[in-house]
């Protein structure tokens, strides 16, 4: 809201600079976001008139000009513009001149020649871009005078950000009863005097629905004549941002912007019967045309202004076309009422349709200042528009509302703010604030809350008030707050395992990425049949909630490759979304946290230790998911192929997101904690990603339940061996379709279990000859290790040679020599 | 040959695509269709039968019709492991996992950084973390927080709405849940957990329906905090955002506590720290006022007190709560919010 500084002080003293009054207004809880301040902003520029123009001797594209600024000599001005010339007016600025960004204009010589000022271009003064020459003033702007001044713009406009619960504040008497709480000057309202009225009007209101529209007030006036405002009046309404219209309208603008109270001018020969009728559109309308010229459809909860046979206006938000005021009205009625908030802003968002009057209506008018602002109006209107009052001011009021009051303990301030505030001091307050005190009871006054300010209905709303006028910055400073001791055990935060996992991510060199959980619907459905809905998203490419990180983590890396990026290790962590069938959930919708990492293009560079460059492959994908969660704390895991890991609750499409020959998942016990894998052609294409793809997913719900619940069961120490391990290396040649995995069980389960410390297979190698004939050769470390003895050379050939046995026959596999 | 017919024909592959079931029928189908003889190879020879003007158009489709079907076909081959597959590229599933070299460490997101450095100061001030959904319901959101339904103070937070289910319709009964516009309704579910004395943090994403914008982003992150204990006042409000402000900042920052208004709380208090650019003298990122807007504070409003269930007559609290963004651009001298969510990595290999 706008608020014009000279019109601010007819209503009461304002002591203050513009700078001052925006800090006193800040630390009021008004903020003030733009001061346009012309007089400031153009002090030491003035209207001059070009004399004398001549050519620079040292500088072809300038020239020196001889300037008149009215009084003394003329300035002696070097001036590069191709437009300057003898007798154009121009905007001056003179030596101290301040044009913003540090730009002081000085006394200086320009190749060897004197300026003592500044001819402006429009862009210079920050009016507009144009700076193709200095601007050109009109001819009658008199010589000499400020530019402000000869701009009109001598006034200072304050650019008002009001929370929703002031709406008192929005007008001019608003601002101007803050302003009054400082100083504790007074406030006065423009005096109102009304010839009395010898016609007498027909108009009759009645209310149908005073539920809805507690009180109503109007008057008629008889003959006016439509026709401009005056220019004090389009000024005022201009340099506040408003069109003037006509003088009726620009009258209930006025009002509007002085005491807050909006208020509608009907066309009364339109108005038929002379009857106004306040109700709900059910039963009597379905549609009306707004002043707009639009259409618009009622609810049957809205409500109407309407005469015996339709509608009038919309109540509180629009009039209509049919009875607005046109050059040819002679007679009006203007309406004065109050109306519900919450039905004002129900029918004002069902119409998609805010003004000015629902703004202030729906946030709570002054029932008491009806009448001041309908007399107001009345007496501009035949001050400006002629006309004669017809009859008395109707003021339908069925039940007039009682002053709020409450109750009120003084230590509570205190104990709220921890700021000792006198009773002198809180009497003083209330008073500025026209707060009524009584104080028969003396540890519980009783406070009355003027009829404008709707949000005082409490204790605590007036302790705010004493905050607000005794300021904030007087609340003391606490350095000592008591902390709640803690009293339960917890196994492991949700923080710790975030992290955990960060930390180790960042260790293995993955780079961490933040995106937005509202993706498009193609993108949610590769990883979920039935995404959520997002009802009203900003557009179609957000109107689906994520169904994995993996949508995310493809998009960056999509648009990291066409950036160039030859290899990427990403990752993110965060909530994803899928419907499900959970009655405990809000709405049916499950929310998952899931870490996904994003692995595609090179991983390793050639360097002097590494001889050649290594891609993206699943036992890299298989290394981050394993790795992960070993260091999370749950050291027994299984790799296994995807296809074998069935139905996956946490990935239901795992198995066309991911191609099955390259993907596994990662098992503790029963649980799969984890998916990693090669991303599907399908989906590779639909991201549009040059470079296969791998990604691996978290289940970090579930690892977070199993990690909580090893912690909980504990981990106990083994005593530390006695005697020493014995390794034996064996290199086997299989059939390449004999598993890695499969291998391993098999020496497992031939060495007698007291003995068995540990299996690793260690290298993998396939000569010409083994490809041909199908096979390869796998390397293999058994170590062995008894508690009660150290093993003897004998005993551990009889082991070994039993595995080699073992293995022939069951897996077919023979040593390589 | 129409392109409605080619749609049809598209659709009709894909249909048949995922019936398939064993190698013989996925061999069956590459001899039909993808084959130099196949049926796509021979659309491609009937494109020569279309007008010069529809042909670029036909191309296109013809194209995309190609691709999609190969990838899907590809797809399929990997999960049923045809034997020509196999043979050619199978790979052991069950080998161990490659060791991972590290050639630099990963970087951090700047955002995170800062969103981690401050919950770390509240961890060392002694306060829990605390944590709830991003869908919630409008009760918990609005409700509960002393946001009145049909008041203009749900302006102040334009909602996102989420449909409940996957059945829902427009204009059907199930009511809408919102996408959480603050992590308040945390704050609620702990108040109604929870007995005094509560001093807790919530960190976590929220969102808001406003146009992306360099300044606006409609998902960020934010943390809200909490305390709820006999005796607290707004002093130990100001002495507990002072310090965070100051661990933050620099020892050197002032903050400033003004009047302002949220549904939540009463007395209400916008709170500015001194621009830590310019000192307070002003300067261009504090739009020469010599302070910066951070968060938004007050005492919990009784009403939601008495709606989680704590008397505010024996119990009074403090709830104050910040965007992480905002504080993020200003440190790092990021002018777009949007270069948060871009992930460039040339950006955040800075970090």
């Amino acid at each position: 809201m706008k608020i014009s500084l000279n019109w601010l002080k007819e209503f009461t003293p304002v002591p203050f600079t513009p700078r001052e009054l925006d800090d006193r207004l800040t630390m009021l809880g008004i903020e003030v976001e733009k001061i346009e301040d012309a007089a400031s902003q153009y002090a030491k520029i003035v209207v001059g008139e070009v004399l004398e123009v001549e050519k620079h001797p040292n500088a072809d594209k300038l020239r020196l000009t001889k300037v008149t600024i009215g009084n003394g000599e003329p300035l002696r001005i070097v001036c590069g513009a191709p437009n300057v010339r003898q007798g154009l007016k121009v905007a001056v600025a003179m030596i101290g001149a301040d044009l913003g960004e540090g730009f002081v204009i000085k006394k200086s010589k320009i190749r060897g020649e004197v300026s003592e000022g500044m001819i402006c271009s429009e862009r210079e003064l920050g009016l507009s871009e144009n700076h193709e020459g200095i601007w050109e003033l009109p001819q009658e702007y008199a010589v000499g005078i400020p530019l402000a001044e000869a701009l009109g713009k001598s006034d200072v406009i304050l650019e008002i950000g009001i929370t929703p619960n002031r709406p008192d504040c929005l007008s001019h008497l608003g601002i101007a009863r803050e302003v009054s709480a400082i100083t504790g000057e007074a406030v006065s309202l423009p005096k109102v005097s009304l010839s009395p009225s010898s016609s007498r009007s027909k108009i009759t209101v009645t209310l149908l629905d005073p539920d809805l529209c507690p009180r109503y007030a109007g008057r008629a006036i008889h003959g006016v004549k439509v026709g401009p405002s005056p220019d004090w009046l389009k000024a005022r309404l201009e340099a506040l941002g408003l069109r003037p219209i006509n003088n009726i309208v620009d009258v209930t603008n006025l009002v509007l912007m002085e005491c807050g109270h909006p208020l509608h001018a009907f066309d009364s020969a339109k108005i038929k019967d002379g009857k106004v009728i306040v109700r709900r559109a059910e039963g009597f309308a379905t549609e009306f045309i707004t002043l707009d010229g639009k259409k618009r459809k009622l609810d049957t909860e809205t409500l109407l202004i309407c005469d015996s046979e339709k509608p009038l206006a919309i109540a509180g938000i629009m009039g209509g076309e049919n009875s607005e005021i046109a050059p040819t009205t002679k007679d009006i009625f203007i309406e004065s009422a109050y109306f519900l908030p919450s039905s004002i802003r129900r029918s004002s968002k069902r119409l998609g349709l805010s003004t000015d009057a629902s703004y202030r209506f729906e946030r709570g008018a002054d029932f008491e200042i009806l009448n001041y602002a309908l007399d107001r109006a009345t007496s501009l209107i035949v001050e400006l528009a002629g006309g004669e009052v017809a009859g008395d001011r109707v003021d339908v009021y069925p039940v007039p509302a009682k002053p709020k009051t409450f109750a009120f303990r003084p230590p509570r301030a205190d104990a709220l703010l921890g700021m000792r505030i006198s009773e002198t001091q809180m009497l003083d307050v209330f008073a500025r604030l026209h707060i009524g005190v009584d104080q028969a009871k003396k540890d519980t006054w009783l406070l009355t809350s003027p009829s404008y300010r709707i949000d005082l209905e409490r204790e605590e709303d007036a302790i705010e008030e004493l905050a607000r006028v005794i300021g904030y910055d007087n609340i003391p400073l606490a350095t000592f707050e008591r902390i709640p001791l803690p009293t339960t055990k917890e196994p492991l935060t949700q923080r710790e395992l975030d992290l955990i996992l960060r930390s180790e991510l960042l260790a293995l060199g993955a780079t961490e990425c933040v995106s937005s959980p509202l993706i498009a619907t193609d993108e949610a459905k590769l990883f979920h049949d039935v995404p959520v809905v997002v009802v009203n998203p900003l557009n179609i490419e957000t109107n689906r909630m994520r169904t994995s990180v993996a949508a995310n983590l493809l998009d960056i890396a999509r648009r990291n490759e066409r950036f160039g990026a030859e290899g990427q290790r990403i990752f993110e962590s965060g909530t994803v979304f899928a419907y499900a069938d959970d009655k405990q959930m809000i709405g049916k919708i499950e929310e998952r946290r899931e870490v996904g990492v994003l692995l595609t293009g090179i991983q390793e560079s050639k360097s002097p230790y590494n001889a050649a460059t290594q891609k993206a492959d699943i036992f890299l994908a298989q290394g981050f998911a394993e790795q992960l969660i070993k260091r999370a704390g749950i050291a027994a895991l299984q790799a296994i192929p995807l296809a074998d890991a069935g139905a996956l609750k946490s990935w239901p499409k795992a198995a066309s997101f991911l191609a099955a020959d390259r993907s596994i998942a990662v098992k503790a016990g029963e649980a799969t904690l984890a998916i990693a894998g090669k991303v599907s052609q399908s989906v590779q294409d639909a991201y549009d990603i040059r470079h296969d793809v791998y990604i691996v997913l978290v289940d970090y719900d579930l690892l977070f339940d199993v990690l909580k619940r090893s912690r909980i069961e504990g981990k106990k120490v083994k005593p530390l061996p006695k005697y020493p391990a014995v390794e034996r290396d064996l290199a086997l040649v299989l059939k390449a379709d004999v598993s890695g995995a499969n291998l391993q069980k098999e020496i497992e389960q031939s060495i007698p279990k007291e003995l068995l410390s540990g299996v690793r297979i260690f290298d993998e190698f396939r000569s010409p000859e083994m490809k041909s004939s199908g096979e390869r050769s796998l390397a293999v470390r058994i170590i062995l290790r008894s508690s009660e003895r150290t093993l003897e050379e004998q005993e551990v050939e009889q082991v070994i040679t039993h595995v080699v046995d073992k293995l022939s026959k069951n897996l077919g596999a023979r040593l390589r020599v | 040959m129409t392109l409605v017919e080619l749609q049809i024909f598209k659709e009709q592959l894909l249909a048949d695509l995922d019936t398939i079931s064993s190698t013989d029928q996925l061999e069956a189908f590459k001899l039909a269709h993808l084959t130099r003889k196949g049926s796509i190879a021979a659309l491609f020879e009937r494109l020569r039968e279309v007008s010069k003007e529809e042909k670029p158009q036909f191309g296109k489709e013809l194209n995309l019709l190609r691709q999609t079907i190969e990838a899907r076909f590809a797809d399929k081959e990997a999960l049923i492991g045809s034997s020509s597959k196999r043979s050619k590229d199978a790979i052991d599933l069950t080998m161990p996992a490659r060791p991972i070299i590290v050639e630099e460490p990963g970087h951090e997101h700047p955002l995170m950084r800062t969103f981690n450095e401050m919950i770390a100061i509240f961890e060392k001030m002694g306060f829990a973390i605390a944590y709830g959904p991003e869908v919630e319901d409008d009760e918990h959101n609005f409700g509960k927080l002393n946001f009145p339904p049909d008041h203009p103070a749900r302006d102040m937070q334009d909602t996102f709405f989420v449909a409940p289910n996957p059945t829902w319709k427009i204009g059907g009964d199930d009511e809408h849940v919102v996408l959480r516009t603050h992590t308040s309704p945390v704050q609620v579910r702990l108040m109604e957990t929870q007995t005094p004395p509560i001093r807790a943090i919530v960190p976590g994403r929220v969102y808001r329906n406003e146009a992306v914008s360099a300044r606006s982003q409609a998902a960020f992150f934010m943390i809200e905090g909490l305390v709820v204990d006999k005796g607290v006042t707004m002093a130990d409000l100001k002495g507990v955002l002072l310090s965070f402000a100051k661990q933050l900042f620099g020892s050197d920052v002032k903050i400033r506590l003004r009047p302002s208004f949220f549904p939540f709380t009463e007395p209400s208090a916008e709170v500015d720290v001194s621009c830590y650019i310019c000192g307070g003298k002003g300067c261009r990122v504090c739009k020469h006022s010599g302070w910066l807007e951070i968060l938004g504070s007050g005492m919990v409003h009784p009403n939601v007190l008495r709606a989680s269930g704590i008397d505010p007559e024996i119990y009074s609290g403090y709830a104050f709560g910040f965007g992480v963004d905002r504080t993020a651009m200003m440190r790092y001298d990021v002018s777009d919010i949007r270069d948060f969510f871009e992930n460039d990595l040339r950006f955040l290999s800075q970090f």
